[in-house]
C-alpha cells in the first residue's frame, strides 16, 4: 500500500495524543496539564480531519472540518477558563498543582 | 518546468538561504541583541525572497498584492517586535550588553 | 502524491509530536509556553496540507495566537513571588514539580501505556473500513444554504445548533472566568500610559488595519474560506494589542456595554432562530431564499461578540494577576 499525507497525519495525531496523556498524568504544574490537555483535543481534531481526507480526496468534507473549527474555539475557551481557575488557586493558596505541601 | 517555474525555484532558494542563515544566527549568536539583528534582517529579507518567488505563480494581480501586503505586514511585525523586545531586554539590564538579559533568556 | 509531499508530511508530523513532547518536557514553563504556541503554528500547517483552509486559519489565530497570548500572560503569575529566596536560582522552572520527581515505576508505567496506547491508535487505522463521509450530502443540500462555500454553509446553516451553542459555550466560559478572577479588568480604569512612540505608530496603522481585514474575513466566508470565528478573532486581537500598548481605548466603556457586547451575537443568533418559528419553520431553519442575508447577519453579530468575548478573556486574565499593561522588571519571567 501506498502511504498517504493522511496516513501520515493520523499515525501523527495517535503520538501526539500519546504524548498529551502522558503529560496530563505525569506534568504537575496546572500550566502544563492544560497545555497537554490541549494538545489532547488537537490530537482529536487532527484525526477527525485526517479521516474526512481519507475518504473524501477530491473534495474537502466541510462537516468535520465545521465540527473542527467549533471544537478550536470551544478548546480555547475552555483552557481560558482552566487557566483563571489555576490563577484564581495560586491566588488563593499559593500552590499551583494538586498536591499538598508545595506551598513557598 | 517553465521559465517562471524556475524563477519561483531560484528565488525560493535564496529566501530559504537567508531563513537559514538567520536561524544560523539565533542559534549561534552569543547575546540577545545580535540574535535579533540575524533574525529580523535575514528573515524579512528571506520572506522578501520567497513572496518574490511566488508572484510568478499568481494567475491575478489581486493575489500578487495581498501577498506583498503580507510581506509588508511582516516587515513592520517583526521590526517592532524586535524593537520592543530589545528595549524590554535593555531596560531590564541598563547595559547595551544585554548581558543580564542573555542569562535570563533561559 | 509525489515523494517530496510525503517527505513534507512526515517531516511536519515529526515536527508536531516532538513540538508537542517538548513542550511538557522542557524544563520551564517559558519554554512550554513557547513550544506550544510553535506547536500550534505547525498544526495550522498541517491543516493546509489537509486542505483545510478554515480551521488553518482558526487554528494559526485562535490556538496558537490567543492562547499564547494568554499563556504567556499567566507566566507571571504562575512565578509571582519566586524571585527571591532558595528558588532564585531556578528562575521559572516548575516550582515544587521538579523537587520530588515521580517515582521512576509510575514514569515507566504511563510510558509503556503510552506505547500500547499508539500501537491501538495504528491498528485501529489501519482497520478502519472506508466510509463515504457527507461530502455529497453537503454538496447536494448546498443550493438551499444561501451560501458558496461549504464549510460555512455547515457552520451557520446545516449545524447552525453547534454553532449557537459554541457561541454559547464562550459566554459560559466568561461567566466561569467572571467566577473564578472577577471583572475587575473592566472596570479599572487603565494608568495613563506613556505609550512607546513606535509602538504607537505601529498600532495606530495596524489596527484599522486589522478591522478591516476582519469585515473582508467575514464577507469572505461566503464563498471561500473564512468567516465569522476568523473575522471575529482578528477583531479581538486588534483590542488585544491596543490594551497591551497601553490604550485607553476600552478603560471607558462602562460595565453594561462590555456584558452587552458578550451576549451580543449569541441573543442575535437566538433571535434569528426563534424568528423562524411563527412561519411553521423549525428553530434555526432559514427560508432557502433569503439564506444568505440571515447568515450575514447571524455571522456579523456572531464575529462581533466573539471578538469581544476574546478581548474580555486576555482583560480578566490579565487584571486577575494584579499587573495592568506593562510589568515591573520581573526577574522569573
Amino acid at each position: 500500500m501506498s502511504v498517504e499525507t493522511h496516513d501520515i497525519y493520523m499515525v501523527a495525531a495517535g503520538l501526539v495524543f500519546a504524548v498529551g496523556l502522558g503529560g496530563v498524568f505525569l506534568c504537575r504544574h496546572f500550566f502544563r496539564k492544560i497545555i497537554a490537555t490541549k494538545m489532547l483535543g488537537a490530537a482529536a481534531f487532527l484525526l477527525l480531519v485526517s479521516v474526512s481526507r481519507r475518504d473524501a480526496l477530491d473534495a474537502p468534507d466541510p462537516v468535520p472540518h465545521a465540527m473542527v473549527i467549533t471544537g478550536i474555539v470551544v478548546a480555547v475557551s475552555a483552557s481560558a477558563f482552566a487557566l483563571a481557575l489555576a490563577r484564581r488557586i495560586r491566588a488563593e493558596t499559593g500552590q499551583s498543582t494538586f498536591e499538598e505541601g508545595d506551598a513557598p | 518546468m517553465s521559465p517562471a517555474d524556475w524563477a519561483t525555484f531560484a528565488l525560493g532558494a535564496i529566501g530559504a538561504f537567508f531563513f537559514l542563515g538567520g536561524t544560523l544566527g539565533l542559534l549561534r549568536f552569543p547575546d540577545l541583541f545580535s540574535r535579533l539583528h540575524a533574525l529580523t534582517k535575514a528573515d524579512n529579507l528571506g520572506l522578501g525572497f520567497i513572496v518574490a518567488g511566488l508572484l510568478f505563480q499568481t494567475g491575478s494581480v489581486a493575489v500578487g498584492l495581498k501577498l506583498i501586503l503580507i510581506w509588508g505586514l511582516a516587515l513592520f511585525a517583526s521590526s517592532t517586535a524586535c524593537y520592543a523586545i530589545g528595549r524590554h531586554a535593555l531596560t531590564r539590564s541598563g547595559t547595551a550588553t544585554g548581558e543580564e538579559a542573555e542569562n535570563e533568556r533561559s | 502524491m509525489s515523494g517530496a509531499d510525503i517527505l513534507f508530511d512526515f517531516l511536519l508530523a515529526a515536527l508536531l509530536v516532538l513540538l508537542a513532547w517538548r513542550a511538557l518536557a522542557a524544563p520551564q514553563l517559558y519554554q512550554a509556553a513557547i513550544f506550544f504556541i510553535a506547536f500550534g503554528l505547525a498544526m495550522a500547517l498541517a491543516w493546509t496540507r489537509m486542505n483545510a483552509p478554515d480551521v488553518a486559519l482558526a487554528e494559526a489565530a485562535i490556538g496558537a495566537g490567543l492562547l499564547g497570548v494568554l499563556l504567556i500572560d499567566s507566566l507571571a503569575a504562575f512565578t509571582r513571588g519566586r524571585e527571591r529566596g532558595e528558588a532564585g536560582s531556578k528562575h521559572c522552572a516548575d516550582e515544587g514539580t521538579r523537587a520530588r520527581p515521580m517515582p521512576r515505576v509510575s514514569q515507566a508505567v504511563v510510558a509503556a501505556a503510552g506505547v500500547v496506547f499508539a500501537a491501538v491508535w495504528v491498528t485501529a487505522i489501519l482497520r478502519m473500513p472506508e466510509g463515504g463521509g457527507l461530502t455529497a450530502i453537503a454538496g447536494a443540500a448546498m443550493p438551499e444554504s444561501g451560501v458558496a462555500h461549504p464549510v460555512t454553509a455547515v457552520l451557520l446553516n446545516f449545524r447552525g445548533y453547534d454553532t449557537w451553542l459554541e457561541v454559547g459555550v464562550l459566554l459560559l466560559a466568561m461567566l466561569g472566568i467572571f467566577c473564578a478572577v472577577g471583572k475587575t479588568g473592566f472596570e479599572r480604569e487603565q494608568r495613563p500610559a506613556h505609550i512607546d512612540p513606535l509602538i504607537n505608530w505601529l498600532v495606530r496603522f495596524l489596527v484599522p488595519l486589522m478591522v478591516l481585514v476582519s469585515g473582508y474575513i467575514l464577507w469572505l466566508g461566503k464563498t471561500a474560506p473564512g468567516g465569522a470565528f476568523q473575522s471575529g478573532v482578528i477583531l479581538g486581537a486588534a483590542g488585544i494589542l491596543l490594551r497591551i500598548a497601553g490604550f485607553r481605548t476600552f478603560g471607558r466603556l462602562p460595565v453594561w456595554a462590555w456584558k452587552t457586547g458578550l451576549v451580543f451575537g449569541f441573543a442575535v443568533f437566538l433571535a434569528v432562530g426563534a424568528a423562524a418559528l411563527p412561519a411553521g419553520r423549525s428553530f434555526l431553519e432559514y427560508p432557502a431564499e433569503t439564506a444568505g442575508a440571515w447568515i450575514l447577519i447571524v455571522e456579523t453579530a456572531c464575529a462581533l461578540s466573539i471578538g469581544f468575548t476574546l478581548l474580555a478573556f486576555f482583560v480578566c486574565l490579565n487584571a486577575a494577576g494584579g499587573c495592568d499593561g506593562p510589568r515591573q522588571p520581573n526577574r522569573t519571567n
